[in-house]
């Protein structure tokens, strides 16, 4: 469509609607022509429009002119943009449209105004919400603005919603109970028991079923399961959705007991588990998985992990694939390189922990597959197999630079099964061709028999092995350790210098020299992994280097000195305000952390409430709350006062509290 | 994770690649980032956030960590059906309106582990509409781990899931339980690291027939989104076409392309400049 001056209509809507979003709101006429671009043929400039409002000064006048709009019968799209607009005005509408709701003539627009007053969500109109479902005399309206109530919530409401729902008129009733859902507070069981046979409202009962979290509720959702209607077993199987997504885990354990009792009997289970996981239902999906997870190795598994495309039940993907037991883990295996990424992934997590000696052989063929994710999956499962079959794999795969670190946990693992056996094979294969996994392997496994081959391995030409055997001799400790460390220390890889500085914070004594000479290492690897040991041997002595540390514009550096200089007890006003007034923010949230003890944490961190970074505010309130006064109170008074962010002021509410009481 | 553990990565991610994560989806970014704790092993999400800001590694685990949050699943010959239309409707179309440079410019804007561009690249090849021509598909991704490993073009099962018959002999070679893509193909595909919410970056992109952006807008917000269309506007050739997922549109996000109906998909097309239909030949 191509209008006189050559511009087709996406071209011109196009410039409508940068205009609109160009507009200088407090240019005269700005709120005219946003008005006019309510009633825009194009929706998306209308939707801009509606959300511009919301950017003018003002409240009152700007609702009045919306609600004027909103008055415009035939014209459904700037009617439905005015209402938007007014959901985005918030609060600064309330008191124009709880007018409208009050008294309009027209129950079309007193309709319109519960609805607004829905999204908006202030308390402050539930009483109006409340009068206008008891006693306004538009059916509409009382509906509209049950649902309203659903969407703002409290006590009070959820008292109006269940004298609504009792109320014995059906659409009002409906939305009550909609609403009653919504806000997670279903009303009693035995009034929910006969809409359970009503076409009308059997899917919303089963909804609130889910949601009682009762032995009783769940035996009924589990009878609705084996319905012959189509429409009640899914009613059931959403809501089985339901009760689990907001269920604890104690309930869920009394709900798969309920559901399994009954899952057998299920005409078509597999049929109909497959159909719910191709739909877009996230409850419905769940309530299919939570039906799968009963089947136990009856269950569709390959359609049961390919729910986890849907990143919503994800978690009750993993729980029913935990149901398979062996055999069914087993015979998933084969499908695994088959399947999705996602599907992969819980299926991995889910089965990881079941593996059993008849597992080897499949995972080992898994272990070959050359795809990196089932591959570390099949190291770990190998591992937990306990069998010794499982050596050989794991064993080959120490060489393995990508798959190495898990082949070694594996080993552990399997070690505990059998000493004897994965040492002397793992002590032949480090004389043989040591490996980085393999060395730190045998180290942790081998004891004082593996000493031999550590001092060895540092000797070996490749630096990863020797960085491994280095990492290794902190955990042998003792002279031996401190002598393997020393000698690692000498090393010209810096890798291996490094390895054996984290070493050091290992040692029991004698450590502190070689921290020391660490901490003036010319490669910052080594010196980061030197400051991380201070902390962790309590080395004091070095507490004046570690110091001079938080100088460094090094924001890693600095940070890791003030923790380690908290751990080894040297941590001093001076150098907690030298951290404070660090240019990273996370040295400063550090000091707060590490600092809250001393005296003149307290002050420093009421100057920090005004910081820029909420999350450096954040950290502020925390340690206020920690280490605060009477003194401080007035500050984080006035902080919570000004401050937006919702987190930082729960934890400002938080230290107020604390505070007062002190 | 704690909420503030969230916060802070995902306001880290979304600062240095665009990538937006809901609220809502705190569990996934935890599920997803959990085994790098494990790999580097640190004790909780705020030691990963200091991390990534402050390690000299930081940059690299960026990769690993966008990687985990934002990599699509991926496979040869994925969603079918608007690659059909691409075959059988685009290609003959860009044939058409190249005859006179014989070059033919094919951008797959977040490659991921480099199924797609080699895809794209079987279908050119197997038209046979293009020999002798000056062919390119150009492969991006905003992680370097991501590129190294479409660079290797060595693929496992899953990534075969969809080949039609007789193509994994004809176009890869077995390599253990995997399989090499043939060089006659990999030579036609290119790769390179860019972030499509930087507008400045696309200076790196010479001028395109067609762009396939498939599964990848939904990890940005709204403004992102916007970028990244407008990047993709700014480096075609007017009447070159726009490939977005199947259950993605442009629909409050710009009004700058065209909607093209194709016998079996919808696409989207830069307009040419000036009345008349669609159609015609570039100089």
């Amino acid at each position: 469509m191509m209008d006189a001056s050559g511009m087709d209509a996406s071209a011109m809507e196009e410039e409508r609607y940068r205009a609109l979003l160009a507009l200088d709101l407090r240019a005269v006429g700005a709120l005219e022509k946003l008005e006019e671009a309510l009633s825009d043929q194009s929706w998306r400039v209308r939707k801009a429009a509606a959300e511009r409002f919301s950017q003018l000064p003002g409240g009152f006048e700007i609702a009045l002119t919306l609600l004027g709009v909103m008055g415009k019968r035939e014209q459904t799209g700037a009617r439905n943009a005015a209402a938007e607009a007014l959901v985005h005005l918030g609060r600064r509408a309330l008191h124009p449209v709880l007018a409208v709701l009050a008294s309009h003539p027209d129950p079309d627009q007193r309709k319109f105004a519960a609805d607004v007053l829905g999204q908006i969500g202030d308390r402050e109109a539930v009483g109006s919400l409340l009068v206008a479902v008891e006693r306004d005399a538009d059916m509409n309206v009382r509906a509209s603005a049950a649902e309203a109530l659903g969407g703002i919530g409290g006590e009070e409401a959820v008292r109006g919603l269940e004298a609504a729902f009792h109320s014995g008129k059906e659409l009002l009733r409906a939305c009550a109970l909609e609403s009653l859902i919504r806000l997670g507070a279903p009303p009693p069981l035995p009034s929910l028991v006969p809409l359970l046979e009503d076409p009308g409202l059997r899917r919303a009962a089963y909804r609130a079923l889910g949601l009682v979290r009762q032995p009783a509720a769940f035996e009924l959702l589990s009878r609705g399961l084996s319905s012959r209607l189509r429409s009640t077993r899914d009613a059931a199987m959403a809501a089985l959705g339901v009760a689990w997504l907001s269920g604890r885990d104690d309930q869920r354990a009394e709900l798969e007991q309920a559901v399994r009792g009954g899952a057998r009997k299920v005409e078509g289970a597999r049929e109909a588990i497959a159909s719910a996981l191709e739909g877009d239902d996230p409850e419905l999906k769940a309530g299919a998985l939570v039906l799968a997870a009963a089947l136990e190795d009856g269950q569709p598994a390959e359609a049961v992990a390919e729910a986890a495309r849907d990143d919503r039940v994800v978690p009750v993907a993993v729980f029913a694939l935990s149901r398979l037991g062996a055999a069914g883990g087993r015979a998933l295996l084969p499908s695994l390189t088959q399947l999705s990424t996602p599907a992969r992934a819980v299926a991995c997590e889910a089965l990881a922990g079941m593996a059993d000696p008849s597992w080897v052989a499949p995972l080992a063929d898994l272990l070959g597959s050359g795809e990196p994710d089932l591959q570390r999956f099949a190291a770990r499962a190998l591992g937990r197999t306990g069998s010794e079959d499982a050596l050989r794999p794991l064993l080959s795969a120490l060489s393995d630079a990508s798959l190495g670190k898990g082949a070694a946990s594996a080993l552990v693992s399997l070690g505990a099964a059998h000493p004897h056996k994965v040492t002397a094979e793992l002590r032949a294969l480090v004389d043989r061709r040591p490996t980085p996994a393999a060395v730190w392997v045998l180290a942790k496994l081998g004891g004082e028999s593996a000493q031999a081959a550590l001092k060895k391995a540092l000797g070996d030409p490749d630096p990863a092995v020797r960085a491994a055997a280095a990492e290794a001799a902190g955990n042998a400790g003792g002279p031996l350790g401190l002598e393997l460390l020393r000698q690692a220390m000498a090393d010209e890889a810096a890798a291996v210098r490094a390895a054996a500085a984290r070493g050091l914070g290992r040692l029991a004594e004698g450590g502190e020299e070689l921290i020391r000479l660490a901490l003036s290492d010319q490669d910052p690897s080594v010196q980061l992994a030197a400051i991380e040991s201070a902390g962790e041997a309590r080395a004091y002595s070095v507490t004046p280097v570690l110091g001079s540390l938080l100088a460094s514009g090094d924001g890693l550096r600095a940070s890791q000195a003030v923790q380690a200089l908290a751990r080894a007890g040297g941590l001093s006003e001076k150098h907690l305000r030298l951290a404070v007034g660090h240019r990273d923010p996370e040295v400063i949230k550090q000091a707060l952390t590490s600092g809250a003890a001393l005296a003149a944490a307290a002050p420093l961190a009421a100057e920090l409430l005004s910081h820029q970074r909420w999350d450096v505010r954040l950290a502020a309130a925390r340690a206020l709350r920690t280490c605060g006064t009477a003194r401080e109170l007035p500050a984080v008074r006035a902080a919570l006062a000004l401050e937006s962010d919702s987190m930082v002021r729960a934890a400002l509410a938080e230290a107020a509290a604390q505070l007062a009481s002190r | 994770m704690t909420a503030e553990e969230f916060r802070l990565l995902r306001d880290l991610v979304y600062e240095r690649c665009g990538i937006s994560i809901r609220d809502d989806l705190k569990f996934v970014m935890e599920r997803r980032l959990w085994p790098r704790l494990e790999v580097l092993g640190l004790p909780d999400f705020s030691a990963y956030h200091r991390h990534l800001r402050l390690d000299p590694r930081g940059a690299a685990e960026l990769d690993f960590a966008i990687e985990a949050l934002a990599t699509n699943e991926t496979y040869f010959f994925r969603e079918k059906p608007q690659l059909q239309a691409f075959s059988d409707e685009i290609l003959p179309r860009l044939e058409e309106q190249n005859r006179a440079t014989r070059r033919l410019r094919i951008w797959s804007a977040g490659c991921s582990t480099g199924e797609e561009p080699y895809t794209i690249a079987i279908l050119v090849k197997e038209s046979g509409r293009f020999e002798g021509w000056d062919v390119q598909v150009l492969g991006t991704n905003i992680s370097r781990r991501v590129l190294a490993s479409a660079r290797r073009a060595e693929y496992g099962p899953s990534s075969m899931r969809a080949m039609p018959d007789g193509s994994l002999e004809r176009y890869f070679d077995p390599l253990g339980a995997r399989w090499k893509l043939k060089e006659e193909v990999r030579s036609l595909v290119t790769f390179g690291q860019l972030n499509l919410v930087e507008l400045e970056q696309g200076q790196l992109v010479s001028r395109q027939d067609a762009v396939f952006c498939r599964n990848v807008l939904i990890y940005f917000d709204l403004p992102a989104r916007r970028r990244a269309l407008d990047l993709f506007h700014a480096r075609l050739h007017e009447g070159g076409y726009l490939l977005l997922g199947h259950s993605e549109s442009l629909i409050n996000l710009s009004a700058s392309f065209e909607l093209v109906h194709l016998k079996t998909d919808l696409v989207y097309r830069k307009p040419r400049p000036g009345p008349g239909p669609a159609g015609g030949g570039r100089p």
